[in-house]
């Protein structure tokens, strides 16, 4: 990796530009790792804000995808051949790697296709019914939503005005009859960090589970399973580093235990006796409910990308983020006909995300990200951002979100914002 | 007189015959077996043993795995027919490093030359009784035949774990995922079977034994556990020690070539069997280059004496040894081991050429608190990760003072290198159940690395 530590002078007077050294070392350090940063888009150096739906991947994931389908592909934990001895091996070494990013024990953690499907399997595994209520804030994504509106009584915490919830209600939310809290640890709209502590706390006094939806927190938050004492954590490798396809789900040992199945077939059976001779022998936990060929090469990407993070420290990348929103929420702050959505929550609450409300004649915002994307070769999303109620609770008509990670420098934040402005302009 | 061992005093007329017995089986594996045949092997007539050996290759597991069975037995033989009745067994290996291998093994060749082996030790010999042959009580901890994989065979019960009176105790390749459940019927079935002798691998070992420990319950082993198939840690040894109440020795063993040394109770390990008939000639070829925290460090040669099928001549095991120069010899005139260093590929590489083993790694971390296991990855000639699985049944501990503290004990042995220390949950097993605490992503050149001619420690 370079070091260098070129810096992008201050633009439109943004008044956080006198720390940019300190924030920029990293970003452009990691920046060659991204050959995704290097191309253009619309005419313009590529300037990739758009994290929160995904991040790019580093070269370190693509040969490690690379890898595996170049050297040794196989099977996992069927072939008997030596290329499947290597493929197992690659695939196995990925789940000790979540582990040790999340504190967990290797056999906490359930592969899944995604954060949604972790929650999904959370949700088949405790086997609601439609009188089981499940408290969690309105302003969820619809990954924490609609598993408990489909399979359960939906009960929302109230937001405020800006999609905050109102974490102070949550207690009088709680009956008898509350079989669940699930929360996301970030809000993929405001980027607000959930209060935790306090959350699992009131369950503990109360005897209710937790679920926390890590999608927008594993890449950015030191997360420590143990220290947070949930019950569930829920991740995607896509948003963070890894390839697409992918999550985890941790589950406490004794949660886990009292799964019902999930998904049958093979790889999470021992043996199928034939009907009236033998017996159905399941595989222990966690590979139970991992039926059928897991996503290999994915998997193992999404190994390489947690040691990616490893490598780098989670300290560094918080310490990165913290000043990375305070940057980016000062630079928005200066333009007037922009309105940031909890944009008083300070950045030591918040990870590297603001979404916003750009006051822009005859353009929806979603036409103002697609103009960002086609004038400016800038990448934010536009649109709901999976939050329907949110933004019809908060009467928004959709948001611009603009998510960068550790390899964002304060000049791409310059050119947001200055194309923003010219936007509004 | 060492302790735990009856050593023979090296007589001239013996060491004699031992060299001619040597002779007279390379010669005739190098005549009856087609592997030598097709590659005109000669013995020299002339000169020392040593001189004589060092003009036969070295031979290599990847020069066996591919010319399995069929030349591997002596000329006239129906492969077929012995296999079928069982006459020959074609054995698995499992491969420290991944590198699997069948070997074949005369009928009861395994069983007859451990139970010699083992009795070098005085202590195993009063345990095991004196009747060599007989059907001691032992358990096996390794990785199962069988068990509870995708697709496997499930789990078995006690009985049909049983071979004779040797108890296959797991049912689980990767300790990792062992259950409560499956280490508390392992500690209950060591009881049940009124377990004389325990066979393990020390990392699952170590494992079962902090699960006790935390369980406040001991391994109702009677008479000793030996560890083998792999290095044993300072750590897993502490683990192992702190549950159970028989002495614990290190064997060291490969399917390929039978037991070879066996630990006295003087720590020492010594050529086994301790008396004729040999099953085993060893060289232990030097180390070249320098050994930072090991000394008298040297590649481990097979020469198999006592085998009809795949008799091995100069076979490398892969295993690094530190010799004990001075220690008594016995009959065989092998020398005394220090300790197991282990495997060639595991050892790191440092910029000077130096060879730094798995045993020196680990001894440098041994009074490191806190560590219950590591494992030191070199992925370039550059740079070498260490991955720390914390030990904290003491309580809680603090992992950024045990990454500072490992990074420190191993700046002088790592020198030249950029070492990253990181904590992590737990190691990977090799697809073999063993877990390596070192591994190394690049080739090493044997003739720089070894003496490979006639200079034998």
């Amino acid at each position: 990796m370079t070091t260098t530590t070129t810096t992008t002078g201050p633009t439109n007077g943004n008044p956080a530009s006198a720390s940019t050294t300190s924030l920029n070392h990293l970003a452009e350090s990691l920046r060659p790792e991204f050959p995704l940063l290097s191309r253009e888009l619309s005419g313009h150096g590529l300037v990739f804000l758009d994290s929160a739906s995904t991040t790019p991947k580093p070269r370190v994931v693509i040969d490690a995808v690379s890898h595996y389908y170049a050297s040794c592909t196989a099977n996992v934990h069927r072939g008997v051949h030596g290329l499947g001895d290597e493929a197992t091996q690659l695939y196995d070494a990925a789940r000790l790697e979540v582990a040790g990013l999340l504190n967990a024990a290797p056999d906490e953690l359930v592969f899944v296709r995604g954060a949604t499907e972790a929650i999904n399997l959370v949700a088949h595994a405790l086997a609601l019914t439609a009188d089981d209520e499940v408290v969690f804030p309105a302003s969820e994504h619809h990954a924490n939503w609609l598993p408990w509106r489909v399979r359960a009584a939906p009960v929302p915490i109230p937001i405020d005005g800006d999609g905050v919830p109102r974490w102070e209600m949550i207690e009088s939310l709680i009956t008898p009859r509350t079989k669940l809290i699930s929360v996301g640890h970030v809000s993929n709209v405001t980027g607000v960090i959930a209060p935790v502590e306090e959350i699992v706390a009131i369950a503990r006094r109360r005897g209710i589970p937790v679920l926390l939806d890590g999608a927008q927190s594993l890449s950015h938050l030191p997360v420590d399973v143990k220290k947070l004492d949930v019950d569930f954590y829920a991740a995607s490798s896509h948003k963070a580093f890894g390839p697409s396809g992918v999550g985890v789900l941790f589950a406490k040992r004794e949660r886990m235990a009292k799964f019902g199945l999930y998904q049958v077939g093979g790889g999470m059976v021992a043996v199928n006796g034939d009907l009236g001779i033998g017996e159905l022998v399941l595989r222990d936990p966690p590979f139970r409910f991992e039926a059928g060929t897991p996503a290999i090469e994915a998997t193992i990407g999404f190994g390489a990308a947690v040691r990616f993070m490893r490598k780098i420290g989670m300290t560094a990348i918080r310490a990165h983020d913290v000043q990375m929103t305070d940057y980016l929420l000062r630079g928005l702050g200066t333009i007037s006909g922009v309105r940031i959505l909890a944009g008083d929550v300070p950045a030591s609450r918040r990870i590297a995300l603001a979404t916003f409300v750009v006051d822009a004649p005859a353009m929806t915002q979603e036409n103002v990200a697609r103009a960002l994307s086609d004038m400016f070769g800038i990448c934010v999303s536009g649109g709901f951002h999976c939050t329907h109620v949110l933004h019809a609770r908060a009467k928004l008509d959709g948001t611009v979100r603009a998510s960068p990670h550790i390899f964002n420098t304060t000049g791409d934040i310059d050119r947001l914002v200055e194309a923003v402005a010219e936007i509004v302009g | 007189m060492v302790a735990g061992v009856q050593v023979v005093a090296a007589d001239d007329g013996h060491a004699r015959e031992v060299r001619s017995n040597v002779r007279v089986s390379i010669e005739r594996a190098l005549r009856e077996i087609p592997f030598y045949v097709k590659r005109g092997a000669r013995l020299a007539t002339e000169g020392s043993l040593a001189k004589a050996l060092a003009s036969l290759p070295l031979l290599h597991k990847k020069d066996i795995r591919a010319t399995l069975p069929k030349q591997w037995v002596p000329a006239g033989r129906d492969l077929k027919a012995d296999l079928a009745s069982g006459a020959i067994e074609i054995v698995e290996t499992a491969g420290s490093t991944g590198e699997r291998a069948r070997v074949l093994h005369d009928a009861g060749w395994w069983a007859r030359q451990e139970a010699r082996a083992l009795r070098t030790n005085a202590v195993v010999a009063r345990a095991l009784g004196s009747e060599v042959g007989a059907s001691p009580r032992l358990a096996v901890l390794a990785m199962p035949a069988t068990g509870t994989r995708s697709c496997n065979a499930g789990d078995l019960a006690y009985e049909e774990r049983l071979t004779g009176s040797v108890l296959a105790l797991s049912q689980r390749p990767d300790p990792t995922y062992w259950k409560p459940a499956e280490m508390a019927r392992m500690i209950a079935e060591l009881s049940r079977h009124a377990t004389v002798g325990l066979i393990a691998d020390p990392m699952h070992l170590a494992v079962l034994a902090r699960y006790a420990a935390r369980q406040g319950q001991t391994l109702d082993v009677r008479g000793f556990i030996a560890l083998t198939h792999a290095t044993t840690t300072a750590a897993a040894l502490r683990a192992i020690k702190a549950v159970s109440s028989v002495p614990v020795l290190q064997v060291y063993s490969a399917r390929e070539v039978g037991t070879l040394f066996v630990q006295g109770e003087d720590g020492r390990l010594y050529h086994a069997p301790f008396d004729a008939p040999f099953t085993t000639h060893v060289e232990l070829l030097p180390v070249k280059v320098a050994t930072p925290g090991a000394a008298n460090v040297a590649l481990v040669v097979v020469t198999t004496l006592d085998r009809e099928a795949q008799p091995l001549v100069r076979y490398v095991v892969g295993d690094l040894v530190q010799v004990e120069r001075d220690a008594p010899r016995g009959p065989s005139d092998v020398a005394a081991l220090v300790s197991l260093e282990g495997r060639v590929d595991d050892a790191i590489v440092r910029g000077d050429g130096a060879l730094v083993t798995a045993g020196a790694l680990d001894r440098a971390l041994a009074d490191v608190d806190g560590v219950a296991l590591f494992q030191a990855n070199q992925r370039t000639p550059e740079q070498v990760d260490v991955d720390v699985v914390c030990d904290d049944s003491g309580g809680s501990i603090d992992a950024e003072r045990v990454v500072r503290d490992v990074r420190a004990a191993l700046t002088v042995l790592l020198a030249g290198l950029a070492v990253d220390v990181r904590t992590v949950s737990a190691l990977a097993a090799e697809a073999s159940g063993k877990v390596r605490i070192a591994r190394r992503a690049f080739p090493l050149d044997y003739a720089a690395t070894f003496e490979i001619g006639e200079v034998g420690l």
